[in-house]
């Protein structure tokens, strides 16, 4: 199991309630993690995916991600929101389970097919339970280090 | 077990592009369904989809925000969503593909022979322009057909038959002759609308039948049909894309509201400015046309039977063929005969030769020389196509000589077709049905000829 998921970006407790304050969070998060050389950059392919179209993607999660140079090590951190975010969805479900994705340019397949098994996963009912019902980040590292 | 199959992908193809796969799989698993799911992904297209599912499959879904190959769907039922709906509304999209109520992706109308022989594959603008072009002509064509043939029916009870003030007038003509009218009027409506369909998708359709109603009533004619569907198409088009800011939310205001008010307010007001001059351009070409029929049917005769001739069911034989068309609506019933009797001639021809000169051609030719006289027959000129592709520069100029005999003589004997397409099927409506199978046969006897006498003995294996 390659290390996508580590114990200094996952965030069982998320401040954030809007989409700009949760991504600003996450990037914050990934960035003191050092695995970010350009935090500004890749806020800015972030932005230019979440503008094609949104991804939140119903369930109460959202998945927003960026493949661009700035990021130095592929990883995911991972964020819950105890009194859920507006994520500008037509739908206006509260967000509750923030997955954002960072993978540089050079990345290599395993990387990218652990996030495709990640995303596979996230469609079962019973693992998002799992997930969103966890209390501290170390129970989050658990499930995600099952996928 | 019903099959289906799915096409995900997105932008970055990290994560939306499977979620949507897993999705969709889970979806059609819950209900009994095999479904086969190609992710177009960041690591590269996986699980993709062969020619063998494809032709297998029931129903297609592409969940897709990012170009994918749709051609190879062509044909099948195909549901277009993006990926974020593949993902929340897998089971509605399972269950509306099983319902075998998708309708099918693409111009059902077959491939043409004519693309075989890869004239029209030309990409580029002109082409893009010839396809919206053909798109409105394919769809007009019925109309004109069945509206031709049946005003050309009333006619076998006397040319004024369908007038009550006539000796000639019988009921039922004046019937059949008022109903082709009707199918015959809505022959610039459904061009210029099926022009802006091509352009801009169903959006178009609106102001492109108003566009083309208003050609119609005005006197602009095809003409301004033609130019009238190109500009709803582009303008609807740029609408659509203009509103694509929009919130979701006012995505059904647009479409039914929106873009129909707006497109129509400014196509209508174009129109109705542009149909004095249009209408001034479209007589002078019609009064152009049949008075080269009457002072050189011999020029245009040769004009047309090389067009028809050089290209067989491609761009150059459609030209003349649609133009026959529309003057057909306009009541000239001249031109087309020259027309038809052209399009006809290469595959009698190509027949006649094989008979003819039994020697010169190899068992397979002659059987095919055979179907030729049948697609002769049916104004199918395609059939030609197989011969003129083995040696295209000495063939070509012998199919285009026999057409302009035909097309000359026919011009000369003032012969009029009412019908635009049918062939022979249609004799019974020809005025002189004798004399325009005497101009088709000579055209086709000489060019068989000439083309049996330059052919080489083929080497029998």
């Amino acid at each position: 199991m390659i290390n996508i998921f580590q114990e200094n970006t996952i965030l069982a407790d998320l401040q954030a309630t809007t989409r700009e304050q949760v991504i600003d969070e996450m990037i914050q998060l990934l960035n003191q993690a050092g695995v970010l050389s350009d935090a500004a950059a890749y806020k800015k392919a972030i932005y230019a995916r979440e503008k094609l179209s949104s991804t939140g993607i119903g369930f109460g999660i959202a998945i927003p991600h960026a493949k661009c140079s700035a990021v130095s090590e592929a990883r995911v951190a991972v964020g819950i929101s105890r009194q859920g975010i507006d994520y500008g969805d037509e739908e206006n479900e509260k967000v509750r389970l923030v997955f954002m994705i960072a993978v540089g340019d050079a990345d290599d397949d395993l990387h990218l097919r652990t996030l495709a098994s990640l995303s596979r996963r996230l469609i079962d009912p019973v693992f998002r339970n799992h997930l969103s019902a966890c209390c501290n980040s170390s129970e989050i590292l658990h499930i995600l280090h099952d996928i | 077990m019903k099959k289906l199959l799915g096409v995900t992908g997105c932008p970055t193809g990290i994560a939306h592009t499977f979620m949507a796969a897993e999705a969709l799989k889970k979806a059609a698993e819950a209900v009994g369904a095999e479904m086969k799911v190609e992710t177009n992904g960041a690591i590269g297209v996986e699980n993709v989809l062969t020619a063998a599912d494809i032709a297998e499959a029931d129903c297609i879904i592409v969940a897709c925000d990012k170009k994918v190959d749709m051609k190879r769907f062509d044909g099948k039922p195909v549901l277009e969503v993006s990926v974020s709906q593949g993902i929340q509304h897998a089971a509605e999209l399972v269950a509306e593909a099983l319902s075998g109520m998708v309708p099918l992706r693409g111009d059902k109308a077959k491939v043409s022979m004519a693309d075989m022989f890869q004239i029209d594959a030309k990409p580029g603008k002109a082409h893009e322009i010839y396809k919206h072009l053909m798109n409105g002509v394919s769809h007009m064509i019925p109309f004109v057909v069945a509206g031709g043939v049946l005003i050309a029916v009333s006619f076998l009870w006397g040319i004024y038959s369908f007038d009550p003030n006539s000796e000639q007038y019988n009921p039922i003509a004046a019937l059949l002759k008022q109903i082709g009218g009707y199918s015959m009027g809505l022959m610039v409506p459904v061009l210029t609308a099926y022009i802006a369909e091509s352009i801009a998708d169903r959006p178009g359709l609106v102001s492109g039948f108003v566009a083309g109603t208003i050609a119609a009533v005005t006197g602009s004619g095809f003409i301004g049909g033609i130019i009238g569907g190109f500009m709803a198409g582009y303008l609807c088009r740029f609408l659509v894309r203009s509103m694509a800011g929009l919130p979701k939310q006012f995505e059904g205001l647009k479409s039914i509201f929106l873009v129909p008010l707006v497109s129509v307010a400014v196509i209508g007001a174009v129109m109705c400015l542009l149909a004095g001059p249009v209408a001034a351009v479209n007589t002078a070409m019609m009064e152009f046309l049949s008075n080269l029929q009457n002072s050189n049917p011999i020029i245009l005769g040769i004009v047309i039977g090389c067009m028809s001739a050089f290209d067989m069911g491609g761009p150059v034989n459609k030209a003349a063929y649609v133009t026959g068309t529309l003057l057909l609506g306009q009541g000239n019933f001249f031109f087309m005969a020259g027309v038809s009797a052209a399009c006809i001639t290469p595959p009698i021809l190509i027949a006649l030769a094989t008979t003819i000169f039994k020697s010169k051609f190899t068992k397979d030719e002659r059987a095919a020389g055979m179907v030729n006289y049948i697609l002769g027959c049916t104004h199918i000129t395609e059939g030609a196509i197989p011969f003129a592709a083995k040696s295209p520069l000495t063939v070509l100029p012998i199919l285009m000589l026999g057409s302009s005999i035909s097309a000359v003589l026919t011009y000369l004997m003032k012969i009029q077709v009412p019908a635009p397409h049918g062939g022979f099927l249609i004799l019974a409506l020809v005025d002189q049905p004798l004399a325009w199978v005497f101009c088709i046969l000579m055209g086709s006897a000489v060019g068989a000829v000439i083309y049996g006498i330059t052919r080489q003995k083929p080497v029998e294996e």
